[in-house]
């Protein structure tokens, strides 16, 4: 019997969050996984500008890369306003019901 | 000559200039690549760490959207958006009550058979054939070639015919001229996701890869993934600390270097938007 192993990973975290016992070195990477899905739930693709937003105020570290965003805009790599799909009704079904942090 | 075209968030933000140099090659090789129309996120790594439904979900939707819009075959340039597309359809197919359950979701059929591309699948099906005629500008360089993780693992679904030491990249840059190096880190991770919430990481595990190419004489690292293109490109101060030197070995896109060797300008490659400064005018 073959093992798929990031499979049971997946479902690890997944149970782990469930339970709320999250290792405190990884809260931080709860929260971005967390505030990336809350960019893709508003808009239907992800807003990396919004998404460093939302990911600095739940995680604390508001001072982190605060001299990397300025670059990013000044090569065109960042957008102020997020793209949205239109079809909004169909992506509220998808997200209907599930959670950001516990297995579905 | 069309095919669908999924970019992927990245490409239309932090990594725009892959857009824009696969976008430019294509034009040259006269091939339109049409976007799925309303395309959504595919969720990327947050999805299959936090919610399993999300995961398979949201790459559905734009699979039934290119099926709708009858694509044959779709490209997914982002090596991470390519990976979810590909793992998506493949757990569909395996699960019949799983599809049926996310269709109804969708409120869309789901055939779940488009053929899914991958960056160098593309180019080695339409432009590797054309390059003789295409390249104007030949690179004469030393090149490290590096395909991270999410291209060729997990093997069984990607059916990578040599996960451990894949050669497409190498071979496309031995055609455009440059000599692609034998080396041990084309399939490492540089640390993916970890770029904002354990940036260290990164720094480390992206460093050992910049390390070992620029020790085998490399003058530049060709990538075909955004993630890892960020890591080691915007992310060469992390790596410079964990290294404790400075490197400036530049990081291309494959689409990049194509560009430059069909003679399109720099900024046309989009060369102007990297981190690290890209001088590839200094010959082998």
């Amino acid at each position: 019997m073959e093992l798929d192993i990031p499979k049971v990973m997946d479902y690890l975290r997944q149970r782990s969050l469930a339970e709320g016992k999250v290792h405190r070195d990884a809260r931080d990477i709860v929260t971005f996984h967390q505030s990336f899905l809350n960019s893709v739930e508003s808009n239907g693709r992800l807003h990396e500008m919004g998404l460093i937003l939302d990911y600095k105020i739940h995680s604390g570290n508001l001072f982190q890369d605060v001299m990397l965003a300025p670059e990013m805009f000044s090569k065109g790599k960042l957008h102020i306003l997020p793209e949205r799909i239109k079809d909004r009704k169909g992506l509220s079904r998808l997200f209907k019901g599930q959670t950001k942090n516990k297995k579905s | 000559m069309k095919i669908g075209f999924y970019p992927g968030c990245s490409l239309t933000g932090s990594s725009r200039e892959y857009n824009e140099s696969l976008l430019a090659i294509s034009k040259v090789a006269g091939i339109e690549l049409v976007e799925i129309n309303d395309w959504n996120c595919c969720g990327a790594t947050a999805a299959h760490n936090l919610n399993q439904e999300l995961s398979v979900s949201l790459p559905a939707r734009n699979l039934a959207l290119a099926e709708l819009e009858e694509m044959e075959e779709l490209v997914v340039p982002c090596a991470a958006c390519y990976n979810r597309l590909v793992m998506t359809q493949h757990e569909l197919n395996e699960n019949a009550d799983l599809k049926a359950l996310i269709s109804e979701k969708l409120q869309m059929p789901l055939r779940n058979n488009i053929k899914i591309l991958n960056v160098l699948q593309f180019l080695d099906k339409y432009i590797v054939p054309r390059l003789d005629e295409l390249i104007k500008a030949p690179l004469t360089y030393d090149v490290a070639c590096y395909y991270g993780c999410l291209l060729v693992r997990p093997k069984k679904v990607m059916q990578a015919e040599r996960f451990e030491d894949p050669m497409t990249m190498d071979v496309i840059m031995q055609k455009l001229g440059a000599n692609a190096l034998d080396w041990p880190f084309k399939t490492e991770c540089c640390g993916a996701g970890f770029s904002v919430s354990k940036t260290e990481i990164v720094g480390e595990l992206s460093g050992k890869i910049v390390r070992n190419a620029v020790g085998r004489g490399a003058k530049a690292i060709v990538v075909a993934c955004p993630m890892c293109h960020s890591n080691l490109d915007m992310r060469r101060p992390a790596i410079e600390s964990y290294l404790h030197r400075k490197e400036d070995i530049p990081v291309i896109y494959i689409t990049q270097a194509i560009a430059l060797a069909m003679g399109l300008s720099p900024q046309q490659a989009g060369i102007q938007r990297h981190f690290v400064p890209v001088n590839l005018t200094v010959n082998r």
